[in-house]
């Protein structure tokens, strides 16, 4: 009985009322300060966390706010006579709400998203993330093949230690940087620097308002690498890759943007943009594009609104790079678990708010007879 | 009731005509063949602020009659005050005098910018952002001068000002026997006979040369100095005739360099002699005939190419539809002001009669727009606020023919005017009928999910607006307590119904998104705005279920919807220009902070009186 008790507390509407008016909140101010913080530093902030710190004080964010929303919803189909005659429209409405709900927490928890470049006649089977960054080791004494060792994003900050077996040394994370940029050094600093850090710093910049255009770095000190060990200097983009060796074992350090591999190759047949005819209003891109699987190749046109959708990825045409003769295509890879729950809970609510105000209206026109 | 069809009839018999007149010239601007007349009043608009000239003598001149005398007239045309510099900080830091009215000549505002070249220099060489509003509007200003400059010379290889008089030259060339002057254009396209007279008067000694060589030596030096004109070239009037639609039409002048021409472009410039001609000597008749000739040519070519749509736009421009369903619904409102004065039924007949004829004109004017441009009905703000008033008046129309009390009406004339008067702002920005990027080209989605979000804010709207009227009647009449409740259900059914179109016109926008950028959902300003409504229309069902208010607390937060809405709708877009950005030539933000603070203080003030009325007492 007690359950019960909690349940109806849990599930009741005033609650709902206060959390909705708590997630306009969120939203209003979320957007306001987009303006100021870009769109990706608002998102982790007010939508894709759980708190949200005015100071000390901890507030709960988008994503506290939806689990609650979702509890609280959940509690309605414990309540007596939803399958009654007046009440079927709202709790068809409710579940297609639920499936919504469940939907945007599976793609938070499960989406992976990037983008794969592509030059005219190249092709590729990968993309990388927006977002995320990997530090890896490459061993490449053996000319056959080439052993990664991969450190991924969430264990890249200041003062980790990154050890694996395969690698005989240890890397200490003296600094990580989301966005940097190198400079000269002034002064030939004292000894304990390797590599590019002999000449070059990472100096630290803000954070871009759009966070794709953010150059992460790293700053390392490599323990147990013989005359190796001292003080390193990563980042994004960097022109030469740092290389050493170590009893007889060749290494190479590089920090990128979060690989995906995918099962199979993309090749750039040919990148077309058509402009509004005397304008530099783009009427459309496509991109032509070879799918090669198994060493079979397929032809797929990618256009605006018409992705291309292959095992579970799909390829969208987000962007090129023209660079004199030579044209690439940028297209936004997903592989979302939760892409179909919008599109059924949709029709789901569709049905049934289009019960519900059927019923209130033979309600209405029944009462308005008898009267 | 005759009149209204009187006008329809009009509209209807100039859409089926077929007679093309120098209005419907078809000319490529942004990406899109348009009727010389739009064009016309495009660029008018730009320099001058207005689509129609009010001259110093009170006399009206259209803007395509003023394209006319820009064309064959030019010189005097320079001396027109044209140019509109509102902004006297301007005005006087490019050396112009205060005037009252303040508009300037082309004359004027060069010889201004030719005394302040530095400030010019300066200000190109810095970038966009780091300039402030002034700078901004002088080289606004200079852009328009460049360009009136570039348009009152674009036909000049059409004007016939070379004499030619020696009859060997005009047997040999081919030149009208009726008139010895012919235009740069002849030259260019007789290229070949006219190199050939060219090559004999270089190799003849200048002694031995004979009174046709002379002539033709002085028509050399014509033609060189005739060149000049050559970057006038805005106008593009003349098609490739390459079998492409996205091909990019050429500016008369781009052809007389003395490239090759085909068959087709020859006809079409000899149109455009004659028809240049013809305008010098006011023979209008000549005009419109060449102008169909030009038409014919480029239609009996092209298979995109859709004559009737020019027609369409052009008798679209003339009617001017949106100003008279905005006379419509104000007349309405008017009438229903009789009503509740005298309490006459046939008051509300009558009003009820001419809101429908605004309604049915409104529709035909969105109509018109979507066989234009061929495309659903909103795909711009400026659409969006035609179509959200539409889908407003509609449904107070279906309110009003339900209840039969002029609530309906009432709010149909209120939001539809206001929403009129909106549009009008918009509209005085430019043209209204552009292309779209890329990502929106998709006829498919923008006839799903904007159709639907926009009818979502237009339904938002009248609840919000039978909020209004609750809180009126709550405290002008407090004891009919079977009006209130019948306005609270109306009230109870229009969020459900907003919901509806809100919900379902933002999760398409998201299935949107997912097809189109791979995300459903990106916490982007607009999709976010879309949200709140969404958000608003569950808290007050909610609300209402929980037992938190009452119908007079309904009606309250159901008003303030108004608020979320416009904020939805015009609030996020000001945040990506950007807050900083508004001078006061932008006064949207300002425009809504007082839409704000008014619908704020009006509502929360008709709350608190209401609620300490003792009378009011609603069973609910």
């Amino acid at each position: 009985m007690i359950n019960r008790k909690y349940i109806k507390f849990l599930g009741s509407p005033k609650i709902f009322v206060f959390t909705v008016i708590w997630l306009m909140i969120l939203v209003f101010v979320g957007t306001i300060v987009q303006k100021n913080i870009g769109l990706y530093a608002a998102q982790q902030q007010y939508f894709s966390s759980w708190f949200k710190f005015v100071g000390p004080f901890p507030f709960p964010s988008g994503k506290l706010t939806m689990l609650v929303l979702f509890l609280n919803l959940s509690c309605y189909f414990f309540r007596p006579n939803i399958f009654s005659k007046g009440k079927i429209g709202i709790t068809i409405t409710h579940s297609g709400v639920i499936m919504m709900l469940l939907g945007g927490g599976l793609t938070s928890l499960f989406s992976v998203e990037g983008n794969i470049v592509i030059d005219e006649g190249s092709e590729s089977n990968f993309f990388e993330s927006y977002y995320l960054k990997e530090f890896l080791i490459v061993n490449t004494t053996d000319l056959e093949e080439d052993l990664f060792t991969v450190f991924d994003n969430n264990i890249l900050y200041k003062n980790n230690t990154l050890e694996h077996n395969t690698i005989p040394f240890s890397i200490e994370i003296l600094d990580f940087y989301d966005n940097c940029k190198p400079a000269r050094k002034i002064y030939q600093s004292e000894g304990g620097f390797q590599g590019m850090a002999k000449n070059f710093f990472l100096q630290e910049l803000d954070t871009e308002k759009e966070f794709e255009k953010n150059i992460p770095g790293i700053i390392y000190k490599l323990i147990g690498a013989g005359e190796n060990d001292g003080i390193y200097i990563n980042y994004v983009g960097q022109p030469i890759t740092e290389k050493l060796n170590y009893n007889e074992e060749s290494y190479l350090l590089i920090l990128r943007r979060q690989r995906t591999y995918l099962p199979f190759h993309l090749e750039l047949i040919d990148f077309k943009k058509i402009l509004h005819p005397g304008t530099n209003i783009a009427k459309s891109y496509s991109s032509e594009i070879n799918l090669i699987e198994d060493d079979v190749a397929r032809r797929v046109l990618i256009e605006m609104n018409e992705p291309l959708r292959h095992r579970g990825y799909t390829f969208y045409q987000a962007s090129f790079i023209e660079d004199g003769m030579k044209e690439t295509t940028v297209l936004a890879t997903v592989k979302n678990h939760g892409r179909l729950f919008p599109y059924i809970s949709t029709i789901i609510m569709c049905v049934g708010l289009l019960i519900h105000m059927l019923s209130v209206l033979s309600r209405r026109i029944k009462r308005g007879s008898a009267s | 009731m005759k009149k209204i069809f009187f006008i329809l009839l009009l509209a209807l018999s100039s859409i089926l005509s077929n007679t093309f007149t120098f209005y419907e010239l078809p000319i490529q601007e942004n990406g899109r063949i348009k009727p010389l007349d739009t064009y016309s009043r495009n660029q008018l608009l730009r320099f001058y602020g207005k689509r129609i000239i009010k001259a110093e003598d009170g006399k009206k001149l259209l803007a395509i009659d003023w394209m006319k005398k820009l064309f064959v007239e030019s010189k005097s045309e320079n001396s027109r005050k044209i140019f509109n510099i509102r902004n006297p900080e301007v005005a006087y830091s490019i050396g112009l005098e205060k005037n009252e009215n303040h508009k300037y000549s082309f004359l004027d505002v060069i010889n201004g910018f030719k005394e302040n070249q530095k400030l010019l220099e300066s200000l190109e060489n810095n970038t966009d952002d780091e300039h402030t509003l002034v700078e901004k509007q002088i080289i606004e200003i200079y852009q328009n001068v460049i360009l009136f400059d570039e348009l009152s010379h674009s036909m000049f290889c059409f004007l016939p000002i070379i004499k030619v008089e020696n009859k060997t030259l005009i047997e040999y060339l081919g030149v009208p026997e009726y008139d010895s002057r012919v235009s740069y254009s002849f030259f260019m396209r007789n290229i070949d006979k006219f190199r050939v007279l060219l090559e004999d008067l270089i190799e003849t000694d200048e002694e031995k040369w004979n009174e046709s060589h002379l002539e033709l030596s002085e028509i050399a030096l014509q033609l060189q100095s005739l060149t000049q004109y050559h970057y006038a070239q805005t106008l593009k009037i003349i098609p490739a005739f390459e079998f492409d639609e996205n091909e990019r039409w050429f500016s008369p002048w781009e052809l007389m360099d003395g490239r090759p021409l085909n068959v087709y472009q020859v006809n079409i410039i000899i149109a455009y002699e004659n028809l240049i001609r013809g305008l010098i000597d006011n023979n209008i008749e000549e005009v419109n005939s060449q102008s169909k000739n030009i038409i014919s040519i480029i239609e009996n070519y092209d298979d995109s190419f859709n004559s009737s749509l020019l027609t369409k736009e052009t008798s679209f421009n003339k009617m001017n539809i949106f100003l008279y369903s905005l006379i419509f619904y104000m007349m309405s409102f008017l009438i229903v002001g009789l009503n509740w004065m005298y309490a006459n039924t046939l008051f509300r007949k009558v009003s009820l009669g001419v809101i429908s004829c605004g309604f049915l004109l409104h529709g035909f004017g969105l109509l018109s727009r979507m066989v234009i441009m061929q495309r659903p009905p909103v795909s711009t703000l400026y659409e969006s606020i035609l179509f959200v008033s539409f889908i407003l008046v509609l449904f107070a129309l279906i309110f009003e023919l339900i209840r039969k009390d002029t609530i309906g009406i009432l709010i149909g004339v209120v939001g539809g005017s206001l929403l009129h008067f909106v549009g009008f702002k918009y509209a005085a920005d430019g043209d209204t009928l552009g292309m779209l990027v890329a990502v929106l080209n998709s006829n498919f989605w923008l006839a799903t999910h904007v159709t639907t979000i926009t009818i979502g804010y237009g339904v938002s709207l009248v609840a919000g607006l039978m909020g209004h009227i609750y809180l009126l009647l709550a405290f002008f009449k407090p004891k009919d307590n079977n009006e209130l409740n019948k306005i609270f259900n109306n009230m109870y059914g229009l969020t459900l119904i907003g919901l509806f179109f809100t919900m379902f016109g933002t999760i398409l926008g998201g299935i949107w998104a997912d097809q189109s950028w791979g995300r459903f959902w990106g916490w982007d300003p607009k999709e976010n705005g879309a949200l709140l409504i969404v958000l608003w229309h569950l808290m007050m069902l909610h609300l209402r279920i929980s037992g938190f208010i009452r119908p007079l607390g309904y009606a309250y937060f159901l008003s303030l919807i108004n608020i979320v809405v416009v904020l939805a709708w015009f609030g996020v877009n000001l945040l990506s220009v950007g807050l900083h950005s508004y001078g006061f030539t932008d006064n949207v933000a300002s425009n809504l902070v007082a839409f704000i603070s008014i619908e704020l203080i009006f509502t929360t003030t008709m709350y608190f009186l209401v609620k300490n009325r003792k009378t009011y007492n609603p069973k609910s």
